[in-house]
């Protein structure tokens, strides 16, 4: 059984075991290459921006390989296990009101200067769009290696099966109380930050 | 932190994200509705989205929901 390992040193560096659930036709590119951000395309489905995901937790991470395995024709699931190291000041830790709140203003503030500096040049985004964007913008103007954030959600595919019905009257009940169901999650963009990866789960060498 | 235009028109390449020659704010889409954006619309697009998948029978259902907030404070009255 893994569980997520997390020593943090405030005063330092972050050390935390990271889990990175992925299909199996990338598992020899890996295992050569370590998992290279710079390799990872641009996608506005990133929700902290590009670079590499890392579960804190190993079931999670397991539930998304098995995701993305039968979303690409049972290609088969792998999880890569990996030390995601950073100094203090390369980490924006979302999950840290102070931290989410001065990148609010800084966004905030990022906008009202494209307004006054980007004219016959406007963005026009949807949410993905500008989410990435901004969030790029930020690690790289800071020198932002590591983010971390913790999303909620109301129905998760790695807790017990429902009906539609009862994921209905779960969602609400969740509305209601305040309270979901989270995964946090470690986004890096600098390789140099993945340390010691290894391979610790191959969905087609399970024994069934 | 100075504003650096050419790395924002550069990620902006990289994202794919359509340029005007003609609005003169940057703005936003949702559905149909396009509009100048507000510290409303970017407090919402970080409030994080919550990607579904579910494997029922032999069918993959996805479906992206929306986060949900609703007033949970009850405000004192003076006596």
């Amino acid at each position: 059984m893994h569980s997520g390992l997390s020593i943090w040193n405030k005063s330092e560096k972050m050390k935390e075991i990271g889990y990175h659930g992925t299909c199996l036709r990338h598992r020899e590119d890996i295992e050569k290459n370590g998992l290279d951000p710079d390799k990872c395309s641009y996608r506005t489905d990133h929700w902290l921006g590009q670079g590499v995901y890392f579960f804190d937790d190993y079931e999670k991470a397991l539930w998304w390989a098995s995701t993305i395995s039968l979303q690409n024709k049972s290609c088969g699931g792998i999880i890569f296990e990996a030390e995601i190291e950073a100094s203090d000041k390369e980490v924006l830790d979302l999950d840290d009101n102070k931290q989410l709140d001065c990148f609010m203003t800084e966004t905030l503030q990022t906008l009202q200067e494209i307004k006054e500096q980007c004219s016959g040049q406007m963005p026009i985004f949807d949410d993905g769009k500008m989410r990435a964007v901004f969030f790029d913008y930020y690690k790289i103007r800071k020198g932002i290696s590591v983010i971390i954030g913790t999303f909620q959600k109301t129905c998760a595919g790695y807790t017990c099966k429902r009906s539609p019905a009862e994921r209905e009257n779960q969602q609400k009940i969740m509305d209601i109380i305040g309270i979901k169901f989270k995964e946090r999650q470690i986004c890096v963009s600098q390789k140099e930050c993945i340390k010691s990866t290894k391979l610790i789960y191959n969905e087609q060498e399970e024994v069934i | 932190m100075m504003f650096d235009k050419d790395l924002f028109l550069l990620l902006c390449e990289k994202y794919d994200v359509e340029l005007s020659e003609i609005n003169d704010a940057p703005v936003i889409k949702n559905g149909l509705n396009v509009h100048e954006i507000t510290d409303e619309d970017v407090v919402r697009a970080f409030e994080f989205h919550q990607p579904y998948f579910e494997y029922f029978g032999n069918r993959i259902n996805t479906e992206t929901m929306m986060c949900e907030f609703s007033l949970l404070e009850d405000y004192a009255e003076a006596c």
